[in-house]
């Protein structure tokens, strides 16, 4: 009996031991994954690290922010009093050292049949064609159109007329040009300026109006706006 | 006739110089209009100095004088001063061509970066450019520029009117061709 007793202890203890042990083999393995886990994703961190494209992408700086271009400097206009003064005084000294010789309209009709050398070369004048034009006097010119009517000659009459103030023998070369060829944009412009001049601005007006019907011409609206004001 | 000559030739010698004189008393007195006036005068007696265009070209900038200045300019560019005037004045120019192909045709103008300037149609083109207005109508197009209380007002019917508010008040108006 007593022998029976001390099988089924001995069987008891072996259950229980073996019971232990699978438990403690359980928590073994359990351990073991577990250390065996953590060992893989440390190498795989430090693989990865390691890697080109990591490396790469290590290498990228956060993005900077981009300010908006600013606009170029504002441009102002503004001439001093002092750059003014300058420039007057610069334009009366140039004015008093030329002393152009001009002559009066009468003197040039008269002298238009009985022409002397000696006076043409003393009436040479100082205006906007001194330098690119050939220095010669008005009569001379006059002789040149009494030869051989041409458009070019009665338009540069007008305009050394015009630039002179005689703004009446302009008016009549700039009509001698335009019956040569109403085309040209110039002596219809002379024209009306020199009536402008006279003080006739409606008929100065009207002229430029009858040129606009049939040509467009921008500096004839231009003076037709400003003669408006 | 030896007198008359030279009595014409004083006379008209003081004229001119009176023009000028009158024109630096206008321009530095900051009477644009008189001061714009006397320079296409000047212009028209064959002025050729830069300085004395110069101010004749802002003084009729600021009158609205605007194809003037583009006629102007081509007597400029000698100096670096008189380059940068005409930097302004063909910008002037091109602008309001802009502002008016966009009040009548309703064109885009973002594409477009300009010089900045001071003149009041720098203001209108950038404030167009850039979208910072009210549309108050559509045909003839009517906008608006600013706040309620300052701003500035842009219509077309056959010119273009661009008229300057402050204080719910019209204080200027500018017109353009």
């Amino acid at each position: 009996m007593s022998n029976r007793l001390e099988e089924l202890h001995a069987q008891y203890k072996k259950y229980y031991f073996k019971k232990y042990l699978k438990v403690f083999a359980g928590i073994l393995v359990f351990i073991a994954l577990g250390y065996m886990g953590y060992t893989y994703t440390q190498e795989a961190e430090v693989t990865l690290a390691e890697s080109p494209i990591q490396n790469k992408l290590n290498k990228v700086e956060p993005k900077q922010v981009v300010q908006p271009k600013q606009r170029p400097t504002e441009y102002k206009l503004e001439v001093s009093a002092d750059e003014l003064d300058a420039s007057m005084k610069k334009i009366k000294d140039a004015k008093v050292q030329v002393k152009p010789v001009y002559s009066s309209k009468k003197t040039v009709q008269k002298k238009d049949t009985t022409s002397k050398p000696k006076l043409q070369e003393e009436r040479s004048r100082v205006n906007l064609f001194e330098g690119t034009q050939e220095k010669r006097s008005l009569e001379s010119w006059i002789e040149k159109y009494n030869q051989k009517k041409s458009y070019a000659v009665a338009i540069y009459i007008s305009k050394q007329y015009y630039f002179n103030k005689e703004f009446k023998q302009s008016g009549i070369w700039a009509k001698r040009a335009n019956q040569l060829d109403r085309n040209k944009e110039e002596a219809w412009l002379y024209y009306a300026k020199s009536v402008y001049a006279l003080g006739d601005t409606p008929k100065a007006r009207r002229i430029l109006n009858i040129f606009l019907q049939y040509k467009k011409s921008v500096k004839a609206e231009l003076l037709l706006s400003e003669w408006s004001q | 006739m030896k007198v008359v000559v030279i009595l014409s030739l004083i006379l008209s010698f003081l004229y001119a110089n009176s023009n000028l004189e009158r024109f630096v008393q206008a321009y530095k007195a900051k009477d644009m209009a008189l001061a714009c006036s006397l320079g296409r005068t000047l212009y028209r007696d064959n002025m050729r100095d830069e300085k004395i265009l110069i101010a004749s070209g802002h003084a009729c900038a600021e009158d609205d004088f605007i194809d003037f200045i583009g006629v102007l300019q081509q007597r400029l560019g000698q100096t670096p001063a008189s380059r940068k005037a005409t930097v302004y004045f063909s910008t002037l120019l091109l602008k309001k061509r802009l502002i008016s192909e966009y009040m009548h045709e309703g064109n885009d103008l973002s594409a477009y970066t300009l010089p900045l300037t001071d003149h009041i149609l720098s203001q209108v083109f950038e404030a167009i450019k850039n979208g910072n207005f009210t549309t108050l109508s559509t045909s003839p197009r009517h906008i608006r520029i600013g706040d309620e209380q300052n701003y500035i007002d842009v219509s077309v019917k056959k010119k273009v009117y661009i008229k300057v508010f402050k204080e719910g008040k019209q204080v200027r108006e500018h017109r353009y061709r």
